[in-house]
């Protein structure tokens, strides 16, 4: 090919000059200032102790008045319905357990860690605040509840890159006056790694070692994946400490059924895929997800009261 | 995400305003409703595609929240070049962006929807300048984006980039003329049906 003319130095002016030209939506200016506001909000309230201490007046009321309201309905209705999720935790009541067997004690040891690494200064749960998201409060930020931090999203294989849309809770089509939203996503067949619903722990190391696992209230019908992963399945690239088989998390299978039903997950029962592969080391979470895989799909799936399971 | 094409399966998501939050400060204000223009179109030309590009542009201004104090309002443009650089590059490297093919490209999922002439000549402009810049190395676009579409000075790109002037000028030169070549076997191309 000869070397560029005139004309070709013309042609990229011209392409420069409309590139110049190139603004951005005009909407964006303000959507980037109230995104600026909500997640300082966010860390104002993860920061501070009185706030703190305020949730955990609120959410203990609530759980107060949660716990009495499921002894009324045990005793006269005999009806469980989505709104005692807190007395359907324990084993002895309806949930459905995700594996039967007696789970092998979770006993990941400390390691110690080289300086750098963000999880000597991970934030860790004191055990008391288990509730992860009940998202009642409408936003797509979980619950900033000891020290936790961090914002919902939906990735799917078909996303142009970074565009995973945010998620918003929407109203339950069951909603009661104490339960009214919940996550929703639906979507088409997937052919290649599917769809997540999904969210980081910011900090990106959370030590969740007070707990035991999670539950939480889904909807299907059809099979999602919980997965808790660990920053050493996340490659360095996107802030964890992956060198080979990432993107490899501990996960449980779910079986959804066409109602909402609580369902427990203890983290020793979560697996990684291969033989020989360690527990989850709960000291060093990245995030927490529900992963739908490709030939799960279609799917239409409900994800509600995500919480931490006590010892 | 307001403005974007309907995407399967998206349920309506109500808008952040609509979460009684409150508004940035005023010399944020005055730093997005500056800059904003100039974030974005270093974004997009370093190869995001809109939608990312308006992530990016979230965390970009994020940035700028987080050490509002430590960067004095006369450097606010430089460094926020630079920040939008290292964002885009690391979205670029994210996973989210490899496991994309471009005939999933939003960009060519908003090329069907009717838009004004003008709209229509600047994004098939935007699309063929990204292909040229596509062939240029990272280093060598961005000093091109800067010194070319942003119009920059030397001295200003070499802060930016941390490189001598020196190498800006020649980077430059090589730049314009792969970009030159680029054009020109983009025009010699067939046009597309679509």
């Amino acid at each position: 090919m000869t070397p560029p003319n005139e004309e070709d130095r013309r042609a990229l002016e011209r392409l420069l000059d409309s590139a110049r030209a190139d603004a951005p939506p005009p909407e964006l200016g303000e959507r980037v200032l109230e995104h600026l506001a909500y997640r300082k909000r966010l860390e104002r309230l993860a920061a501070s102790p009185a706030s703190q201490r305020g949730f955990r007046a609120v959410a203990g009321t609530g759980a107060l008045a949660l716990l009495v309201a499921g002894v009324l309905l045990v005793l006269f209705a005999r009806k469980p319905t989505a709104d005692v999720s807190i007395a359907a935790e324990h084993p002895d009541r309806s949930p459905k357990s995700v594996a039967a067997s007696a789970a092998a004690p979770i006993a990941p040891a400390q390691p110690t860690l080289p300086v750098g690494d963000p999880c000597r200064s991970a934030v860790q749960a004191s055990g008391s605040e288990p509730l992860i998201d009940d998202f009642e409060d409408g936003d797509d930020a979980i619950r900033p509840l000891e020290g936790r931090a961090g914002f919902w999203r939906w990735p799917r294989e078909i996303d142009a890159p970074g565009t995973a849309p945010a998620l918003i809770p929407v109203p339950r089509p069951d909603a009661t006056r104490g339960n009214r939203m919940a996550q929703h996503v639906k979507g088409g067949q997937l052919l290649d790694w599917g769809a997540t619903i999904e969210f980081d722990f910011r900090p990106a190391c959370y030590d969740a070692s007070q707990y035991a696992g999670v539950s939480f209230q889904a909807r299907g019908p059809g099979r999602i994946y919980f997965a808790a992963r660990e920053r050493s399945v996340i490659p360095v690239a996107e802030g964890g400490s992956c060198q080979s088989d990432c993107h490899n998390p501990h996960v449980a299978k779910i079986e959804l059924e066409s109602g909402f039903r609580t369902y427990q997950v203890r983290f020793a029962e979560l697996r990684q895929r291969g033989l020989g592969k360690p527990p989850l080391d709960t000291h060093r979470l990245h995030s927490l997800a529900f992963l739908i895989r490709p030939e799960d799909t279609p799917y239409d799936v409900w994800v509600d009261d995500l919480r931490f399971l006590q010892h | 995400m307001a403005g974007k094409p309907s995407l399967e399966g998206l349920h309506v998501v109500p808008p952040l305003s609509a979460l009684r939050m409150p508004r940035g400060d005023g010399r944020l204000r005055a730093a997005v409703g500056n800059h904003l223009g100039l974030v974005w179109r270093v974004l997009r030309r370093s190869g995001l595609a809109p939608a990312d590009a308006e992530d990016a542009s979230q965390d970009v201004f994020w940035v700028l929240a987080q050490r509002f104090d430590d960067v004095p309002e006369r450097a606010q443009r430089s460094f926020l070049v630079s920040t939008a650089l290292r964002v885009a590059s690391d979205r670029k490297q994210s996973k989210w962006h490899r496991s994309v093919s471009a005939g999933l490209d939003l960009e060519a999922r908003e090329s069907d929807a009717p838009l004004p002439d003008e709209a229509v000549e600047i994004r098939r402009a935007g699309a063929l300048l990204d292909e040229a810049l596509a062939s240029l190395d990272e280093l060598e676009r961005a000093v091109f984006v800067l010194a070319e579409l942003e119009q920059m000075t030397r001295a200003e790109v070499a802060e930016v980039l941390s490189i001598p002037e020196g190498t800006v000028a020649s980077r430059l030169k090589r730049a314009r003329l792969s970009l030159e070549t680029a054009v020109r076997r983009l025009r010699a191309r067939p046009r597309s049906t679509r």
